[in-house]
């Protein structure tokens, strides 16, 4: 780490500079009706969750299988359809985008998912994937781009000739490496990392963690953290919130351990 | 758990392969060669295809010219014999060829096209637009599809390219189904939401990630389209629906079926050449299943 870095440091609790503010979020799939006739049902992923996520922290949301954390997350950056609520990212409530608009200002939001193996389209080389997003967002000249990629790919600890391989030829690990870089390359300020070191094996979710620290420390990110293991999110996380059926049941800044007790046993 | 503030972060490039691989296509390419049946199958349908492209420069009889006494048996005069109209049978194959072949290529691609287009709107975008296209799709299906194209191509004229529409028209509903099955379980995969998040449109996540994945079992079904289609043209033509005024295999059977007793030269030879066609292209098929489908690859 180079010295002009400031340390990480819990924030004061001013709210001034909130990068992500989520109001009353509402997801429900529909689940077919009872009969031709019958008033449609609906599963209820998300129920009415608010938060707030501070620009440069790290937001965890723990809880158990089928809690909605990954269907918030991923609603929260539009991958996954909102029914009602606001999201009010940066100033601007980006439930209401659509179309173009929408497709550009993803920009400022990527995600990181679980499995590093159906995360990465088989048929594309990794330079090509890092790519995407800029080639897709018109960020820089083409020349700038490739620069980019390899700039990125320095970032999170992979050789330049790793831009040629296909996703196979890389190990889980060094797969999550691309995504993360993927990620970052239209220079996000929010990640999602939905499970990001759940598939990975111990060894190798230490130094997942190490990186995402060091890209926040030197460029300011803030994540939404997912995960069911509780041990990774007390030591990642700034806040914690602990989602049970759809709805945010506790809610609090990382050191009280009195909400993890809370969390219904794994 | 507490120490996540180590300094260095190790480098990852232990256990990177130093060279690329070849990418997917060519893999499957490779594949495709260490397969007997398919090549045999390609080798045959490339000499139909030199045969009925170069045929006619070394060959120069004109296949609709009366060259002989009807009925010349297979002998010096004419090789393969003549038909009912004293036709030479072997410039009708040759010649033939060209227009029964060019019918099975083009109304495979139009099956092709019109069923992926459909196939991939419907299971992308799903909701009501899955429901009318599975709607339309069906509606296609339950037609009889022989039936159907006798009715195009009796309404819009005997000509080769009514015959080639109303086939491509009559077969697209298979590779509709088939795209949209793909494009369902292919859709909600995380690269495709990756894509998403990276800022891709609907258009270039169609065009440029889920279709370029489902494209294996569209690729085995185009090639499969070929020779239903070139048996099709068979089957029209056989009922006197074929174009009378342009050579082709099924004209020739349909013409002479009833000399069948009379001549046999006039009916086998046709037959044998569109058995041979379809059977090297469902070889080819076959080929091509087999080295994009690794589980498959272990049969031979």
């Amino acid at each position: 780490m180079s010295g002009g870095l400031p340390a990480l440091t819990r924030p004061a609790e001013d709210r001034t500079d909130v990068l992500l503010d989520v109001n009353d979020l509402v997801v429900h799939f529909p689940a077919g009706r009872r009969g031709i006739l019958g008033p449609p049902s609906k599963v209820h992923a998300v129920d009415g969750v608010s938060f707030r996520v501070r620009r440069g922290t790290t937001f965890g949301i723990v809880g158990e299988s089928g809690s909605g954390k990954s269907t918030t997350a991923q609603a929260v950056i539009r991958l996954i359809p909102a029914t009602s609520g606001q999201i009010v990212f940066d100033g601007e409530n980006i439930a209401d985008f659509r179309g173009e608009r929408l497709r550009l200002a993803r920009s400022k939001f990527q995600i990181v998912f679980q499995d590093p193996f159906s995360a990465l389209d088989p048929r594309r080389r990794a330079g090509e994937l890092i790519r995407e997003p800029l080639d897709l967002l018109n960020i820089g000249s083409p020349k700038e781009r490739e620069a980019r990629v390899r700039q990125l790919l320095e970032e999170v600890g992979l050789p330049p000739q790793a831009a040629d391989l296909f996703p196979h030829q890389f190990s889980g690990g060094q797969r999550q490496r691309l995504c993360i870089a993927r990620a970052m390359a239209p220079e996000p300020d929010l990640i999602v990392c939905d499970e990001a070191v759940s598939a990975l094996d111990v060894a190798i979710q230490a130094q997942i963690l190490n990186l995402l620290k060091k890209l926040q420390r030197e460029r300011g990110l803030t994540y939404i953290f997912i995960s069911h293991d509780l041990g990774v999110i007390q030591h990642f996380c700034d806040d914690i919130a602990v989602m049970y059926l759809g709805k945010i049941v506790e809610q609090a800044p990382a050191p009280v351990r009195a909400i993890l007790g809370a969390a219904p046993p794994l | 758990m507490t120490s996540i503030d180590t300094p260095a972060l190790p480098r990852d490039a232990s256990t990177l392969p130093s060279r690329p691989a070849i990418s997917p296509t060519l893999v499957a390419l490779r594949q495709f060669c260490r397969s007997p049946s398919g090549v045999a199958g390609a080798a045959v349908l490339l000499i139909l295809v030199l045969t009925t492209v170069f045929g006619p420069h070394f060959y120069g009889i004109d296949p609709l010219d009366l060259v002989d006494a009807p009925f010349t048996p297979p002998g010096e005069d004419a090789w393969l014999g003549t038909d009912y109209l004293g036709r030479d049978i072997l410039a009708g194959l040759i010649h033939g060829g060209r227009a029964t072949l060019t019918v099975g290529g083009v109304a495979a691609i139009i099956t092709i096209a019109i069923g992926v287009t459909i196939g991939s709107l419907s299971g992308f975008f799903g909701g009501v637009i899955d429901t009318a296209l599975v709607k339309i799709t069906e509606f296609f299906q339950i037609l009889p599809p022989l039936l159907f194209a006798m009715v195009l191509v009796t309404l819009f004229g005997q000509t080769l390219t009514t015959v080639t529409i109303a086939i491509g028209v009559v077969s697209w509903p298979t590779a509709a189904r088939l795209t949209r099955a793909e494009f369902l379980r292919l859709r909600n995969l995380d690269f495709v939401k990756a894509s998403r998040a990276a800022g891709a449109g609907n258009g270039h996540l169609i065009l440029r990630v889920v279709l370029p994945n489902a494209l294996p079992p569209i690729i085995v079904s185009a090639t499969m389209a070929i020779g239903v289609a070139i048996l099709f043209e068979g089957g029209l033509s056989f009922l006197g629906l074929g174009d009378p005024n342009t050579m082709s295999w099924g004209l020739m059977i349909g013409q002479n079926r009833n000399y069948v007793l009379d001549g046999w030269w006039t009916v086998i030879f046709p037959g044998a050449a569109i058995f041979v066609a379809v059977l090297a292209i469902s070889l080819i098929g076959d080929g091509i299943n087999d080295a994009i489908n690794p589980r498959l690859r272990k049969r031979g």
